[in-house]
């Protein structure tokens, strides 16, 4: 592996890479995006860490954003980077292939099924193909070695922080050791050579942070999954014995439900961690039984963070649990709870702000220097905290317990979607007069998202508009956080300051779907 | 002030504190593969990498 990263280093050398550029990556959990990474690293750049299924609009921000000079991607995203590529700074792009990381046999196998449904890419195309790019490297020779300090900046991930708006979080080297210290201080059953499914993606704090950094800079070893299902993920954990997996909540709920769990053992697993969303005490109960019935000697211990501290600051710990307790701080972590945007801190058991502070603190908002001033705030304690915009209390032995969301926003199987750019992106339609959107229950993905429109004067609510505004969504939203469903109003409700009362609508919806389930 | 840290005591077997190493993300990846060069990395698709 580090041989691969040194060849993908020197062929970024090969074609100008310096020290400081932002090279964006907007790849599923392979090897090439595992190498591209650690190069970028290698050479002294950013790595700018996308989702690749974001929305063409999406790109374009994303490239202009972080002023990135060069993007790898796959081969079936190709068209939606050459379709914005003119728009940005962006000097190359590199298309890499699933296939061409795959052992023979498996790969003849992918290109029956997967392989052929991928739309070719024109002989002439403007790009470099990963495996002439990883040939550059012979003619860089000397000095592609950046030397680099816990404190320079290594990676931008995305997040829309506590006001929605879409923004790159600046994090350094020291934020993901450290993270990767902690972590394994966090589980002392740790042992190198322990597996861990890396099925969290590269562009989430959990996946680049948890699953892979921390794995591949303490000696794990990690199961790369590009892509998959509560019924893909079952099976790797038990093909491959791992000691560690990670999921969001509404994962480990359709685990429950697998038939193909029946009888599988489970005992090799030492760590099963959930986050991204509240894992409720009736899921807790039932996956921990779920664990017991096959052979695990372990239970599944949530944890707490946000991207701003790269992903997880605190973990239950092993030996002690409590009921809807998120845990304990990590080493050198900090958590405090004060009266909500102040620096007054609230007596243990008073709910109240969540704030954190320690080594995985993020550096800034990329390009942002307000947001950063109001989130990340040094207090009398002589530490840097950062206001996450969560509501929780802490009790006495330090137990944080998270009590929800003071921000606007909707989760959707794992994903954070803020309703506030969706509706941006809706409201800049020339048929649209205002929009709002709702998170509606689900079964399986906890909340999906609702489209409420009123339309300009004059244009007509049918299936038409609809149509063409789903179709405008599709092209700049991207899939997980994409409408199920527009409903037209003639009015929108509003709220005494003049806003469009999303609350409102969130009641009409739910008591419709209260009546539907009764009638 | 300083800052109150309740879960002190709490931790277990967790240290309060660790030294952190001070390098870039790829030394930290390095330094680990030089000590056990011949441990697998990553596994993809069924296919392993050292």
């Amino acid at each position: 592996m580090v041989q691969d990263i040194e060849t993908c280093a020197k062929a970024l050398k090969t074609i100008g890479i310096r020290a400081g550029d932002k090279i964006t990556i907007a790849m599923p959990n392979c090897p090439q995006a595992i190498y591209m990474f650690y190069a970028v690293n290698l050479v002294g750049g950013i790595a700018n860490m996308i989702h690749p299924l974001s929305a063409e609009k999406e790109i374009e921000f994303y490239l202009n954003e972080s002023e990135s000079v060069t993007a790898i991607t796959l081969d079936q995203f190709y068209h939606k980077f050459e379709r914005v590529r003119q728009n940005t700074k962006v000097v190359n792009v590199i298309i890499a292939s699933i296939k061409d990381a795959l052992s023979k046999p498996i790969k003849a196998g992918y290109m029956l099924t997967e392989g052929r449904k991928i739309e070719k890419i024109p002989e002439d195309a403007p790009i470099i193909r990963w495996n002439d790019f990883m040939k550059m490297s012979k003619h860089c020779f000397y000095n592609y070695k950046v030397k680099r300090t816990g404190e320079d900046p290594a990676v931008i991930l995305y997040s829309g922080g506590t006001t929605g708006t879409t923004k790159g979080i600046v994090l350094t080297n020291r934020n993901f050791n450290a993270l990767g210290q902690q972590v394994i201080a966090a589980n002392q059953m740790f042992r190198p050579g322990d597996k861990m499914l890396a099925a969290m993606p590269l562009f989430h704090g959990f996946g680049l942070g948890v699953c892979v950094h921390t794995m591949l800079s303490q000696g794990g070893r990690c199961i790369l999954v590009p892509r998959f299902t509560p019924e893909s993920y079952s099976k790797l954990i038990v093909k491959h014995r791992c000691n560690f997996i990670a999921g969001v909540p509404t994962l480990y709920e359709a685990l429950l439900r697998l038939p193909s769990m029946d009888g599988a053992d489970l005992s090799c697993l030492k760590g099963v961690f959930s986050g991204g969303d509240s894992l409720s005490i009736e899921l807790k109960k039932k996956f921990d039984k779920f664990l017991y019935d096959h052979k695990a000697s372990i239970q599944v211990r949530e944890g707490y963070g946000t991207t701003e501290t790269v992903t997880a600051c605190c973990l239950t710990p092993v030996h002690m649990f409590k009921e809807g307790s998120i845990g304990l701080p990590f080493p050198n972590t900090f958590i405090k709870i004060v009266a909500p945007g102040t620096e007054e801190e609230l007596p243990y058991g008073q709910e109240g702000e969540i704030l954190l502070s320690g080594p995985t603190l993020m550096k800034e908002y990329m390009n942002h220097p307000e947001e950063t001033a109001q989130t990340l705030r040094t207090h009398a304690d002589g530490l840097t905290w950062v206001y996450t915009g969560d509501l929780g209390t802490m009790d006495e032995q330090g137990f944080v317990y998270f009590k929800g969301r003071a921000k606007r926003m909707i989760i959707s199987s794992g994903y954070n979607i803020y309703p506030g750019q969706l509706e941006n992106i809706l409201d800049a339609h020339e048929k649209v007069q205002m929009s709002c959107i709702i998170g509606v229950p689900d079964a399986l993905k906890i909340q999906k998202v609702k489209a409420f429109v009123m339309l300009k004067p004059g244009i007509e609510a049918n299936e038409d508009t609809k149509a063409e505004l789903m179709a405008y969504c599709r092209k700049n939203i991207a899939k997980y956080a994409l409408p199920y469903d527009i409903e037209f109003r003639a009015q929108l409700p509003k709220t005494l300051v003049g806003k469009v009362a999303y609350r409102i609508l969130e009641t009409e919806e739910l008591e419709k779907l209260s009546q539907e389930k009764t009638g | 002030m300083s800052v109150k840290t309740p879960w002190k005591d709490y931790i277990g077997d967790v240290p309060f504190t660790l030294d952190y190493f001070e390098g870039s993300m790829f030394e930290a990846v390095e330094k680990i593969a030089d000590k056990y060069p011949n441990n697998i990395a990553f596994d993809f698709m069924g296919k392993p990498t050292t």
